[in-house]
């Protein structure tokens, strides 16, 4: 093996330095920011961790976490089963270019502009999907009054929004599971569950694994689907994370407890990915 | 045939970055001037049948000007990190009078030296109690733009189909006019009586001052808990409940709220005076030329003196502390603000700031509500004064609001939890 020396180090230094110049001391400058009292127009002031204790004894808070909490993995999980589902089903397909494109299209596009467009659909009163759906007499949507109705449709339009990430990470696995494998599996009896369980699944875990990683960090940044839609409301009983965090920093130019939200965004969602990382380690990368 | 070589390559790359500051140096005007502010501002200065305001002072300084519109939020948030940098390239911005607080108000020139070298023509003639609003002790920040008066925007031909002539003027009987308002169409589609913006606060205020109350007075006494906003409360619950308002109405954004006038699902609601141009739009309204305007609710003895109820928001030009064009930014500031500027932009849809402005033919001529919203400036008052705390302060009472709204809880609990919960964040 070749020796790792200085002449090594120098031509890693410049990737090294902008990495330490985009990530590393921006978060090193929230995370002294979330220890100060800062505001327009007057100096930052050290306070500890008055900001984290404020957090730990606001009760919007909590709910925002609650929120994000519930609603994520509902979105994680849902998208999961509905990307592994597809992607097998159309695996299975002699022409699937034109159904992988539809799948692909939210991706096309703009975020806001198709949130707008749910909106509208959704609208209980003129809504061109929500007059039909309560005229088949599926119950009156009340999402902009009720609380788990309104978090109910902004995970609906989370997982519409990013099944194509996830469908193309797993449709890329699963078209990649070696046809031998199957043949093999099938002259030994297996049926099409017992295929897609003792061969399918296990080829396609590692990346699930990084799906579910990635699909976590993007998740908990959850935040245009809930501003759009619901704004927090009614009576802030919708806020998430982020939403709470934007209030904390822009609206109430808060932003030592904007930082300490934050960060601890960031500490939440690391612990909730460690373990899909720790079990994606020892699938994928353990030495034999 | 002369070669490009490596050696000529860097010699006038050299040259060039040698002589580049020379040639900036070289310049004695800026190319533009940046202005932060919201849209609104921007096209009732450069837009609309007045025609272009800003022309004849571009023309005249050779500076282009270059408008960064943002969102309500945005633009302070904007605004107020410039001007905290050492050095900031935005040379002037508009600020609503709610964020005019003592420690922002530092952050911006005191105008009044600028003032004496350069006056701004018949200062006296501009609203003094706006002028007032932006001083930092004795020095003035900011010179009024824009005021924005609401007004009950109402569709003539929804309230004659259901039998009314006009709408009610007292607040004691809007719940039974909604009543005869809000109905279901043959096609489907629900009327609502009555909708606005139930993420903002001044209706609830407006509301509660129409039943003798008020929300937090100008000396920062918060009368949240008293009888008046209970009622407000408990009309506006009473609205909802009926169906008098839009199911979607927590949700609706103001673009939501106007399409939905626009389209005839809204019959009445609260906004400033211009934005019936909006509503009577022939592009994109179903009702052009019936949508008009009336003065807010109001109580029996209120109307017995002639008084008014009226709410009103403005904002005013504010110029950097650390800006680089002052004395260019302060003249922008002037040209703006001269009365024939003035009655320019109120003719391209802004609310004059001088009081004068409504005295004018030409104005009289091409705003309708020229004359209402007048006597409704005399009477304005904002829905709640500055202070360092008040975005809070609206959040609460939002929240209290809608939770009292949709029966969460009951308007008398609603009303003591805003005024518990506001307290703490006022001046002392």
């Amino acid at each position: 093996m070749r020796r790792f020396g200085l002449a090594q180090l120098l031509m890693l230094a410049p990737a090294h330095a902008l990495l330490l110049a985009a990530l590393a001391l921006p978060a090193l400058y929230v995370l002294w920011l979330s220890l100060t009292e800062s505001s327009y127009g007057s100096a930052s002031s050290f306070v500890g961790l008055a900001n984290y204790l404020a957090l730990w004894d606001d009760r919007y808070f909590w709910r925002a976490l609650g929120n994000t909490l519930v609603v994520i993995h509902i979105i994680i999980y849902a998208e999961l089963v509905l990307a592994i589902l597809m992607a097998v089903t159309f695996a299975g397909l002699r022409r699937r270019r034109l159904l992988v494109s539809i799948i692909l299209m939210p991706y096309a596009i703009s975020e806001v502009v198709a949130i707008v467009i749910w909106k509208f659909l959704m609208d209980p009163d003129v809504g061109a999907l929500a007059r039909p759906l309560m005229a088949l007499g599926v119950a009156e949507l009340n999402w902009t009054t009720d609380p788990t109705s309104g978090l109910t449709l902004v995970a609906i339009v989370s997982i519409w929004l990013h099944l194509p990430f996830s469908f193309l990470l797993i449709y890329a696995a699963v078209l990649a599971v070696p046809h031998e494998l199957r043949e093999a599996a099938a002259v030994d009896g297996a049926g099409a569950w017992a295929r897609f369980r003792h061969v399918v699944l296990p080829t396609i875990l590692p990346t699930v694994l990084v799906a579910l990683v990635f699909r976590y960090i993007i998740a908990f940044r959850l935040f245009s689907e809930v501003w759009l839609l619901t704004g927090g409301g009614p009576a802030r009983s919708t806020e998430v994370m982020a939403l709470y965090l934007y209030k904390q920093a822009f609206t109430y130019a808060n932003f030592g407890q904007g930082a300490a939200t934050g960060w601890v965004m960031v500490v939440a969602s690391l612990l909730f990915a460690a373990g899909y990382v720790r079990l994606l380690q020892q699938r994928s990368f353990a030495r034999v | 045939m002369t070669q490009i070589t490596r050696r000529r390559v860097l010699a006038g790359t050299t040259a060039a970055a040698l002589l580049a500051p020379r040639t900036g140096r070289a310049e004695t005007k800026p190319a533009k001037l940046t202005i932060i502010a919201h849209r609104v501002h921007q096209l009732t200065a450069t837009e609309g049948p007045a025609g272009d305001v800003t022309a004849s002072w571009r023309a005249r300084t050779g500076v282009a000007l270059e408008w960064v519109t943002l969102d309500l939020n945005a633009i302070h948030d904007r605004l107020f990190r410039e001007a905290s940098l050492s050095r900031s390239q935005v040379d002037l911005g508009f600020m609503l009078n709610t964020r005019a607080v003592p420690e922002v108000m530092r952050l911006f020139e005191p105008l009044d030296p600028l003032m004496a070298r350069a006056p701004i023509e018949d200062f006296a003639d501009l609203q003094q109690r706006f002028v007032d609003t932006f001083r930092d002790g004795t020095a003035h920040v900011g010179i009024p733009y824009r005021h924005a008066v609401n007004a009950l925007h109402y569709n003539e031909v929804i309230l004659q189909e259901r039998g009314l002539a006009a709408p009610p003027a007292l607040i004691e009987d809007l719940l039974e006019a909604a009543r005869r308002i809000s109905h279901t169409r043959s096609d489907g589609t629900r009327v609502a009586a009555f909708a606005f913006e139930a993420d903002n606060y001044p209706t609830l205020v407006m509301m509660a001052r129409a039943f003798g109350g008020d929300f937090i007075t100008e000396d920062y006494k918060i009368l949240a808990d008293q009888p008046p906003m209970v009622k407000a409360l408990s009309l506006l619950r009473d609205l909802y409940a009926e169906g008098h308002l839009p199911k979607t109405i927590m949700a609706m954004s103001q673009n939501d709220l106007i399409g939905a006038m626009q389209a005839g699902q809204v019959a009445m609601t609260t906004f400033p005076f211009g934005r019936t141009v909006l509503f009577n739009d022939p592009k994109v309204s179903k009702y052009p030329g019936r949508f008009k305007t009336a003065f807010l609710f109001s109580n029996k003895e209120l109307q017995a003196r002639g008084a008014l109820i009226s709410t009103a928001e403005f904002w005013s030009m504010v110029i950097p502390r650390n800006a680089q064009r002052k004395e260019l930014a302060w003249d922008l500031v002037r040209e703006l603000s001269m009365r024939a500027s003035t009655i320019a932009e109120a003719i391209n849809g802004n609310g004059p700031v001088r009081a004068s402005a409504y005295d004018d033919p030409r104005l009289k001529e091409r705003v309708s509500y020229a004359d209402q919203e007048a006597a409704a400036l005399k009477w304005s008052r904002v829905p709640m004064p500055a202070f360092a705390k008040s975005a809070q302060a609206k959040d609460i009472a939002v929240e209290e609001m809608q939770a009292a709204m949709l029966g969460m809880q009951k308007p008398e609990q609603a009303a003591r939890n805003m005024a518990r919960r506001i307290k703490p964040l006022l001046p002392a």
